[in-house]
């Protein structure tokens, strides 16, 4: 923001901005060594080397903190304020443009004369991490520190957060393993495609709240998941129940129900998992390629599909996506 | 002191898949326990509920003696090291380390003491400075590990944390987590679906198949007197070789038969088990370790030896030994035999057993007799 680079500028001190959820911060939150946690305790007083004060624009709420060894609330430092309360009430800062997004609050013009003005903001993928509020600074912190973010906001469980980044995948398995390790705390990331302006915002964001109910509906265990690997999750959940129970019926038969247990069941997935390969497969559950064949042998014979098949594998994932859907697995041992 | 005890625990997923039954084990203080055993058995399952991060159906897990069931997995005083270490890339090694301190608010100059006690431990003082990019596989796995020590847990969990490496640094990590686990005097908890990593790293090895536990004893225990077929099987590299055949009473002396008639003496000290649990004219499974069976010696006429002609079939040098395969009643066998041996393949090699390294497993239970 302008009007803080200025101030910065003329008092030679440093100076920061930020919200109060933490959504929104100038310079970024890197710049001074504080926990924003602490922020809301010390409002009005000096805490670590910095001045805290609170003030409220609309219904937001933010912290000034400038650098200073002692607290002081003299004249100049009102006048300061006044000036930044005076800037905020006019500038609308990005993340609240998106939330108005999300909402559907602007016509079609209004996104049209944002458009330009945030393109180089609003590019990239579009990801919703579930966080729980006591954990709300922590997750922000890993975030930041792992990938770089156009945009990083939250918003009711979730942050969302733009990223242009490669490899997104891989960078939020990542950050789920240390959410994980550091907080022992089992976030869901949600990954929609790529977007490259405003208007698109708000059907990835609709994608990836999709995403996190196909996963509990299939009770998929993966924390990480990618809105394109979901499409025959969606077709399948969106089947005709009598088609659904048709499938179901002709595949997992008594036969099949007599030899499935939790190596078969493995086998499957795993099978899948790997594109139907077989050396990839008995590596990753750590079987002989004969015993992998035997296995696929086996499945062939008493459900009638042989997974190596394409258009048999096709039907058959189909089959077991409505058996996760409707999760019957009643394993014998 | 750091003892863990796990008393009766279970784990039933939704849909009623029973992961873990019955899990029993009383790990002490500073054990070094490794869980093993193949995909899908509930090592993880395990593991989760020992941190927490998956609720026990069933039974009850102590912490130093305290009951952990309804603790959240923050307050169980462990660490948890994964497969992939995910390193903050623009953070230095001293930073990543710091971080989860940082973010638990332990003040400066603390964290900085346990940073750098960290980093001694773990030989990597020098590289404080580095970023990620700027370490070798080996040191990121080290900085990673460093994540975990500077909370300075009760007990270390550990979910395959060398499976993602190549198999040369795999090897040099599992010596580098051995001597940490000196170091540091505290329980590690290990999670390994690889043999070998058991057997070289774990004080006491937990063999699990099923979700059963199969055997909870040291190494080199559960390598000479395996409790079951599986066992005996899963440990040891090449796998035991097993055979099928039926306990005899000849001229008074106890033989397992071959279906081609063949003999093997049994040990005569172990004839008693065999009477007194009417074994004799039943079927059973006999096990011998490749490097049990060596090269036969005419010469040799000892009462506990018995001598088997086969074909060969591969060699394979492997430095001091050969590895020779072959056929016996349609059952692929492999013997680990001294480099010196100057048969080729499809030549006939006499092989020599000893009574006293035959296992004996039941037909039905797959339990071990001796
Ligand atoms: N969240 C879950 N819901 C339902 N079933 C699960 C869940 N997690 C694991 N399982 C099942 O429980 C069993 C044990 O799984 P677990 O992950 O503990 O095995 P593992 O020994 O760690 O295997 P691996 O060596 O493949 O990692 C498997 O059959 C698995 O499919
Ligand atoms: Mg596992």
């Amino acid at each position: 923001m302008d009007t803080l680079s200025t101030i910065n500028r003329i008092l030679c001190k440093k100076i920061l901005l930020i919200s109060r959820d933490v959504s929104y911060a100038y310079p970024d939150t890197q710049a001074i060594d504080i926990d924003f946690k602490d922020l809301a305790r010390y409002a009005n007083s000096n805490y670590r080397g910095y001045n805290i004060y609170q003030i409220s624009i609309s219904e937001n709420k933010y912290f000034i903190c400038i650098e200073n060894d002692k607290y002081i609330n003299d004249k100049i430092t009102q006048l300061v304020i006044s000036m930044i309360e005076l800037s905020l009430s006019t500038f609308e800062p990005v993340h609240n443009i998106v939330y108005k997004v999300i909402n559907e609050k602007y016509t079609k013009e209004d996104l049209k004369q944002f458009r330009e003005k945030y393109s180089d903001i609003i590019k990239g993928y579009i990801v919703l991490i579930k966080y729980p509020q006591e954990y709300k600074n922590e997750i922000y912190e890993i975030i930041i520190n792992s990938i770089d973010t156009q945009l990083i906001l939250p918003y009711n469980e979730f942050f969302l957060v733009i990223s242009n980044e490669d490899n997104i995948e891989t960078k939020f398995n990542n950050i789920s393993k240390n959410i994980l390790t550091e907080l022992f705390y089992e976030t869901s990331i949600a990954i929609s495609n790529k977007i490259n302006c405003l208007e698109n915002i708000s059907y990835n964001y609709n994608n990836c709240l999709e995403v996190f109910k196909l996963k509990d509906k299939f009770k998929i265990l993966d924390n990480v998941i990618n809105y394109d690997d979901m499409i025959l999750y969606k077709i399948v959940a969106d089947l005709n129940p009598l088609i659904k129970n048709s499938i179901y019926q002709k595949i997992f038969n008594q036969e099949f129900n007599n030899i499935i247990d939790t190596d078969i069941e493995k086998t499957i997935e795993e099978f899948f998992k790997n594109n139907l390969n077989l050396t990839d497969t008995a590596e990753s559950i750590f079987i002989h390629r004969n015993t992998l064949l035997y296995r696929l042998d086996k499945i062939s014979t008493v459900s009638g599909y042989d997974l190596r098949k394409f258009d048999d594998s096709m039907i058959f994932k189909i089959a077991w996506l409505i058996r996760k859907e409707q999760s019957l697995p009643v394993l014998k041992k | 002191m750091s003892s863990l005890t796990l008393n009766s625990v279970k784990k039933v997923y939704p849909g009623e898949v029973t992961a873990v039954y019955n899990f029993n084990a009383d790990i002490e203080d500073k054990e070094f326990i490794v869980l093993v055993g193949p995909s899908g058995c509930g090592k993880t399952t395990t593991l989760r509920m020992i941190a927490g991060l998956e609720e026990i159906s069933d039974g009850e897990i102590y912490i130093d003696d305290k009951l952990v069931n309804d603790i959240p997995p923050k307050n169980r005083d462990i660490a948890m090291v994964f497969q992939n270490y995910a390193l903050y890339p623009h953070m230095t090694a001293f930073e990543n380390m710091a971080f989860g301190l940082k973010l638990r608010r332990f003040p400066k100059n603390e964290i900085k003491k346990k940073v750098h006690d960290a980093a001694k431990i773990l030989e990597i003082e020098n590289l404080l400075n580095r970023k990620p990019k700027e370490l070798s596989g080996g040191e990121k796995q080290r900085v990673a590990l460093g994540r975990a020590i500077v909370r300075n847990p009760k007990v270390f969990l550990m979910d395959e944390p060398l499976s993602n490496l190549d198999a040369k640094l795999r090897v040099q990590m599992r010596t580098e987590i051995i001597k940490l686990h000196r170091k540091l005097q505290t329980t590690f908890i290990y999670v390994t679906h690889d043999q070998t990593e058991a057997m070289t790293m774990g004080s006491r090895i937990v063999v699990m198949k099923d979700g059963h536990i199969q055997q909870i004893d040291t190494p080199q225990n559960a390598y000479n007197n395996p409790s079951n077929l599986f066992v005996a099987s899963f440990i040891g590299s090449p796998q035991i070789n097993v055979l099928t055949g039926t306990i005899i009473k000849d001229n008074n002396r106890l033989y397992f038969k071959l279906p081609d008639n063949t003999l093997i003496k049994l040990p005569e000290d172990k004839r008693n088990i065999l009477e007194e649990q009417n074994y004799v004219s039943k079927e059973v499974y006999m096990g011998i370790r490749p490097e049990c069976l060596s090269l036969g010696d005419d010469n040799v006429q000892a009462d506990d030896i018995s001598i088997v002609e086969v074909e060969i079939e591969v060699k394979e040098l492997m430095g001091a030994e050969i590895y020779t395969y072959f056929t016996i009643c349609n059952e692929q066998m492999i013997a680990r035999v001294k480099s010196s041996l100057d048969k080729n393949v499809g030549e006939i090699m006499k092989i020599q057993i000893k009574a006293d390294d035959l296992h004996l497993f039941d037909k039905d239970t797959e339990k071990t007799i001796f």
